[in-house]
């Protein structure tokens, strides 16, 4: 087909989440000239609905019904929109952890990208850039205030979470799009920066094939979102491409453009799954960060943290229908709600399914099952500890509401199966996995592809693994060398040139 | 969705909160249900938004397979819906659960859209310039006021 639209630039990037902003403002920085296209809409200066109903449908990826496959399915949670995920989640921000760099030096040879000391400037300076800062005590509100209380009497390691929301009026409306932009999503912070420093952007701009040519990228192709109409476009690339399509949706890019050696093979996730209590006094979730206090236990291979939901999810998330439940809709005050991330060990893999959409095989083991229990029991316990009356685990074959401390002892030994859980996930990884080895990975120490020259990677695709925290800040500081790699490389090309 | 199913839509989505039970009891022709069914059916993958209008027959036709009576759950009174729905919501059968779920879940999107059930709910503070309470133990302030424009 003959595109409609065209453009040209030295680097064309494939979407805008973390991976993305962040290379296209490290290189129009770089004097580099940079095309950002992002396959959802374009909400900067636009007031986001305030309703989760249209909130959802405008930002989130098939409203959040994106799942693993077969019989007990996961949602897969992900951003659609100028600063994908970022756009939609609550601005925590973890530095990659030690252990985690070690064994990505050593076991994939990814010494080149983290050095500590390069790693440590680029966390230094996104975390000035967005203003990163720990959640004060005057935006804890009832529900990051209560998990404070349970981690201080059960001598659990909890301390307030750091985000990069330092402006936030604690409206707890994270999920729905910050009202105040006060969180330093990319379509607040980097997005814009790249667009001062001369980059371009291009929204409903859906990407289906990068263009090869010579054993070289060359450029992408896609159609536009015209409202009405789909028009086909050709972006080229002078120098590079970079993909930053986010865990899912990038292999099916690279595997609809020729690549296949391990492309979607080492799917991993952080899959979370919350508890409910209720108190006798006010709680109040919709004041307070949505996220703002966290209990890491990584030794235990999870994490604690609050999660303030909006009044939908909160209703539904209480047990019954009718008269039991109707009498609990109208003291949503009462509630609070915190959730445990777990350090999956599965392994899963995603292709592109019959309709172009992603098809993800992934099955938790018996051990991350175990440990996402033990985790649920924690809560339980720290909820009571904190003064709920009632406390709802929210697991299959167990009794739906807890009245008293004891029977926690029934989450923490009863024999659950899969289908038991409510799981949900949006920490996504590994799906285009680095190593230095070509044997082993799709995009090499510099996270260039290792069968396609000019190709770059450049989001959570390319962890070799998981994290057992949250993502985004060593999404983007990663992001951050490599670009620097590539600018640099850029800049010999154009001098040879 | 085709015109009866839109209805047993209405009819089970508008079971999980009946009129004239305590709390929050809307009056069904308020809330609309099939409109928030229906919009996230649109927004949904397609194998969801098929998981969906299978909930719709699923939770319509309960009656018969639940209770062994020949009807549908438009032929019950308020109560026995919502015993149903609860009743569903328990199932041992994972997939039972799950798309009953689903729908409660849609049901709440329609529910919160109306401002006064909203305000009848008590999710958002009180007064905004009052502040919520904050948890004991912890120093109460009032929420920060925004004196600048969106950086």
């Amino acid at each position: 087909m003959t595109p409609r639209w065209t453009d040209e630039a030295d680097v064309v990037v494939v979407g805008t989440g973390a991976g993305g902003a962040t290379a296209a403002r490290v290189l129009s920085e770089a004097g580099l000239e940079v095309l950002m296209l992002e396959e959802g809409p374009d909400l900067r200066g636009v007031e986001r609905p305030e309703q989760l109903l249209e909130a959802l449908a405008l930002t989130m990826r098939d409203f959040g019904s994106q799942t693993t496959a077969g019989p007990v399915p996961m949602p897969l949670l992900q951003g659609r929109l100028v600063g994908g995920s970022t756009a939609i989640n609550s601005g925590i921000v973890w530095r990659l952890p030690e252990d985690v760099r070690r064994d990505w030096v050593d076991r994939f040879g990814l010494g080149e990208l983290l050095e500590a000391r390069a790693l440590e400037r680029a966390f230094e300076r996104i975390e000035r850039e967005l203003e990163v800062t720990e959640t004060p005590l005057a935006l804890y509100g009832g529900n990051n205030g209560k998990m404070a209380e349970a981690a201080a009497r059960l001598g659990l390691p909890g301390k307030p979470i750091a985000r990069n929301a330092r402006r936030c009026e604690g409206r707890a409306r994270c999920l729905q799009g910050c009202p105040s932009r006060a969180r330093q999503s990319m379509d607040v912070s980097y997005v814009p920066r790249a667009i001062e420093m001369g980059a371009r952007l291009r929204a409903r701009a859906r990407v289906e094939r990068i263009v090869v040519r010579g054993g070289r990228a060359t450029g992408v192709r896609g159609t536009l979102d015209d409202g009405d109409r789909r028009v086909p476009f050709e972006a080229r690339a002078r120098r590079a491409v970079v993909v930053a399509a986010g865990a899912l949706h990038t292999p099916i890019l690279l595997r609809r453009s020729g690549l296949r050696r391990g492309v979607g093979d080492r799917f991993q996730a952080h899959p979370g799954s919350a508890v409910v209590g209720r108190f006798d006094e006010p709680v109040v979730m919709a004041f307070g960060a949505t996220q703002g206090y966290e209990v890491p236990l990584r030794e235990r291979g999870f994490k604690l943290e609050t999660l303030a939901l909006p009044p939908e999810m909160l209703a539904a998330r209480l047990p019954g229908a009718g008269a039991e439940w109707q009498r609990r809709l109208v003291e949503l005050d009462r509630y609070a709600q915190w959730c445990a991330q777990v350090r999956f060990r599965a392994l899963g893999t995603v292709r592109p399914g019959w309709s172009g959409r992603p098809v993800v095989r992934y099955v938790p083991t018996d051990d991350d099952l175990a440990r996402m229990q033990a985790a649920i029991a924690l809560l339980c316990e720290m909820m009571f500890a904190a003064g709920a009356t009632e406390v709802f685990p929210g697991l299959g074959g167990l009794p739906e509401v807890l009245d008293r401390p004891e029977q926690v002892r029934l989450v923490r030994e009863a024999r659950l199966s899969r289908r038991d859980f409510h799981l949900i996930a949006s920490h996504l990884f590994g799906t285009a996995c680095a190593h230095a080895d070509r044997a082993h990975g799709v995009v090499d120490a510099r996270l260039r592809a290792h069968d396609v020259e000019r190709l770059y990677v450049m989001d959570a695709s390319v962890f070799p693994t998981n994290l057992g925290v949250n993502p985004q800040h060593s999404i983007m500081a990663v992001v951050w060398l490599a670009a620097e790699r590539l600018a640099a490389d850029a800049g010999a090309m154009r001098a040879a040139a | 969705m085709l015109r009866f199913e839109r209805r047993w839509a209405h009819d089970v989505m508008s079971s999980f909160a009946p009129p004239g039970g305590p709390g929050l009891a809307p009056d069904p022709g308020r809330v609309d249900f099939v409109g928030a069914l229906r919009t996230q059916m649109r927004a949904s993958t397609p194998l969801a938004a098929l998981g969906l209008r299978l909930a719709v027959w699923m939770a319509a036709l309960a009656p018969l397979w639940t209770l062994g009576r020949l009807r549908t759950i438009r032929g019950l009174r308020p109560a026995e819906r919502a015993a149903v729905l609860a009743r569903l919501l328990r199932s041992r059968l994972y997939l039972v659960r799950e798309l009953t779920l689903f729908l409660k879940l849609a049901a709440c999107f329609a529910l919160f859209r109306v401002p006064e059930l909203r305000a009848q709910s008590h999710y958002d503070p009180a007064q905004a310039d009052e502040g919520p309470p904050a948890a004991s133990g912890v120093r109460r302030r009032l929420p920060v006021v925004a004196t600048g424009g969106a950086p």
